[in-house]
């Protein structure tokens, strides 16, 4: 008959505390999608540092200040998605987008489906949360890219007030899709319910000089941004080059 | 087999209303006659009644089993049946220039003819066919099988057009919407199965209610595609009328639809899988219901310099790609015989495009000069001041590009015309 080994009260509190010191948060692990089921982000550091680009059927927030660069990159992504004739939904809160530039990253516009929101009338978040649910259920979209960056002048855009219940709501429609769910937003807004969430923070901005005997610079370049990776699986950050 | 009764008439409206109720078939021939395609037994029938109905007017009939023998006898022998077979027997006796009740005949063929000798049909239609053919062309072979009674041309029915419509009384006002689709249901299944059985599809539908206070309340739907499908339809015309509801009650619906050759889609098995055509239009008209008619489209940039030059139009997956080699180059797409993202671009820092995010409108500030770090401009541009809507139209302005204590780098322009400061977006 073998003997039960005993140990005192003071060990067993030790081994507890011991064990409880040791033990790792290991995050829920969550499948990630295959390469090939991404979309690249033009950026190819950033690529790897997402491991592989924007997934589908999964939502990403780009989060930033103004002047950060986080729209550059998001058309960036935009254009990678057109280029493989995927279909764009942009919902377009604070009517904000300029499409001439969305030409200049190279989206290719006739596959770009824009809702502008109309900030004037109603009240624009609740519009483009309804427009982002009709889009989520429709289907067949490649990227839907939700723009809710305001603006410093839109002083009566509370993000924070968006429930969490519409992030896991389009979290749980997406699931299974082929759909990419971008969040493009001023601050993180979408908590836990994104699969990757970046931020996007000017680094630094270039002008040329200018000539001898001129007040002003010659004109502006571009700028530095650093984008980090503050959730998801890798962190990191990468840096990233707007040029005007 | 089939028999050909000519009728040539100088009243030809009545008589054609008779006609349709004689014979399934029946082909106009304007101005003033028609053609009767009949069965061989109805034949006499057919005639006795023709007789009847027309009485003492002069009305010019004849009969054949073909085409061209019917209307020749009708007009040079009136009241004559050709028994079958006997056509070119028949016409062999009539006179040359009777080709021209049938057919326009130029002065030099007809004076051809005369020197040739020939002088009635049957001369004409004994003729060696290829003989004539090197002589006058296919025109000469033409009038030989004219000639011997032979068709020329198909017999075309009339066929009245199909009214796409259907229209329904109702004994008590409607209030609501869900009556109103269920009814609405019902009349766009009958109008969705007639269009099927024409082989069309319905383009553009238009809703007229009558309402309680005698006034007709349209809506017209422009589907975004040909649709055959009455559950599709109906949930465009339900959204419809969700955002522009009828301000009374509803006593008479009248639904009428614009038909079209119906699209068929091929998708691809080598392009991403688009959302089915009815499945787009369904959630595009949810959005327009949402946000407005005016603000869901695909953008297309206008031909001006004018700053935000831009148009909505319909998003249209049938179009083909209005990408340009630049853009296809700037986005790295793949190439055949080339990577995109090889392994010795990965550690490149590729500059992406920079973009800004736009103020609509454009909104008046003041500039502090004590704020601004770095600033470059100006860039003068100006417009449309040779219109005659120059104050309406035209802009003068000075751009420039101003990085400003709090970090941002914004644009802002000089307005010639207001004189004042405008904030035009930020670098985003």
């Amino acid at each position: 008959m073998a003997q039960a080994s005993f140990l005192p009260l003071e060990g067993l509190q030790q081994e507890e505390q011991h064990q409880r010191h040791n033990r790792q948060i290991v995050p829920r692990k969550e499948s990630l999608p295959p390469a090939t089921d991404c979309f690249p982000t033009g950026v190819p550091v950033l690529d790897q540092l997402l491991q592989g680009g924007i997934p589908r059927g999964k939502m990403v927030e780009i989060a930033g200040d103004i002047c950060s660069g986080k729209t550059s990159l998001t058309f960036n992504i935009l254009a990678q998605a057109t280029g493989q004739e995927e279909l764009v939904a942009y919902i377009d809160t604070f009517n904000t987008l300029d499409p001439r530039y969305l030409e200049k990253s190279g989206v290719d516009l006739s596959r770009v489906l824009w809702i502008r929101c109309n900030p004037e009338k109603n009240n624009p978040l609740d519009t483009a949360l309804k427009a982002l649910d009709i889009l989520v259920q429709a289907g067949g979209f490649g990227v839907i890219l939700l723009d809710i960056a305001s603006l410093p002048f839109f002083k009566r855009a509370p993000i924070h007030r968006i429930s969490p219940h519409s992030w896991f709501r389009a979290q749980r429609a997406l699931k299974g899709s082929h759909t990419a769910l971008l969040i493009l937003s001023s601050h993180k807004a979408t908590g836990s319910a994104a699969f990757w969430a970046l931020s996007i923070q000017k680094e630094g901005s270039r002008w040329i000089p200018p000539h001898s005997g001129q007040r002003t610079a010659n004109y502006f370049q571009g700028m530095k941004c650093i984008a980090q990776l503050i959730r998801g699986r890798n962190h990191g950050c990468v840096e990233v080059y707007c040029r005007l | 087999m089939s028999r050909y009764i000519a009728v040539f008439s100088a009243h030809p409206t009545e008589l054609f209303e008779f006609a349709h109720l004689l014979a399934p078939k029946v082909e106009h021939c304007p101005p003033d006659g028609l053609i009767l395609e009949i069965p061989v037994r109805y034949e006499q029938d057919t005639l006795n009644r023709l007789s009847q109905f027309i009485g003492n007017h002069s009305v010019q009939i004849g009969g054949a089993s073909t085409r061209t023998a019917a209307i020749l006898a009708a007009k040079n022998r009136p009241g004559t049946l050709i028994p079958h077979g006997k056509e070119t027997q028949f016409l062999s006796a009539l006179p040359l220039a009777s080709l021209t009740t049938y057919v326009e005949i130029d002065q030099q063929t007809l004076a051809t003819f005369s020197q040739w000798g020939i002088q009635t049909l049957g001369e004409l239609g004994a003729l060696p066919e290829n003989a004539l053919i090197s002589r006058l062309g296919q025109k000469g072979l033409l009038l030989q099988k004219i000639a011997r009674g032979e068709d020329t041309d198909l017999f075309a029915p009339y066929t009245p057009p199909v009214e796409f419509e259907e229209r329904q009384q109702l004994e008590w006002a409607l209030n609501n919407l869900e009556p109103l689709a269920f009814i609405l249901g019902g009349m766009l299944e009958s109008v969705c199965s007639k269009l099927r059985a024409h082989g069309l599809a319905m383009e553009e539908i238009e809703l007229r209610l009558c309402l309680v206070d005698s006034t007709w309340f349209t809506r017209s739907i422009r589907l975004a595609l040909p649709m055959q499908d009455p559950k599709v339809i109906l949930s465009l015309v339900r959204l419809d009328l969700q955002s522009h509801p009828p301000q009374t009650g509803i006593t008479e619906i009248a639904v009428k639809a614009r038909p079209t050759r119906p699209r068929f889609f091929q998708h691809s098995l080598l392009h991403p899988t688009a959302p089915s055509p009815e499945k787009l239009s369904k959630t595009l008209t949810r959005l327009k219901s949402l946000v407005g008619d005016d603000n869901v489209g695909s953008p297309i940039l206008l031909d001006t310099h004018r700053p935000d030059a831009v148009e909505l139009r319909e998003l249209d997956l049938s179009s083909r790609s209005r990408r340009t080699k630049q853009g296809r180059a700037r986005t790295g797409v793949s190439i055949p015989g080339q990577e995109a993202s090889s392994p010795e671009s990965a550690g490149r820092k590729a500059p992406l495009q920079l973009s800004l995010r736009r103020l609509r409108p454009a909104q008046v500030t003041r500039i502090n000069p004590q704020e601004i770090i770095t600033c470059a401009g100006p860039w003068k541009s100006s417009g449309d001041w040779w219109t005659d809507e120059e104050q309406i139209d035209g802009w003068s302005r000075e751009e420039w590009d101003v990085e400003m204590v709090d970090g941002g780098i914004y644009r802002i322009y000089w307005d010639n015309r207001s004189r004042q400061w405008f904030l035009e977006g930020i670098y985003d």
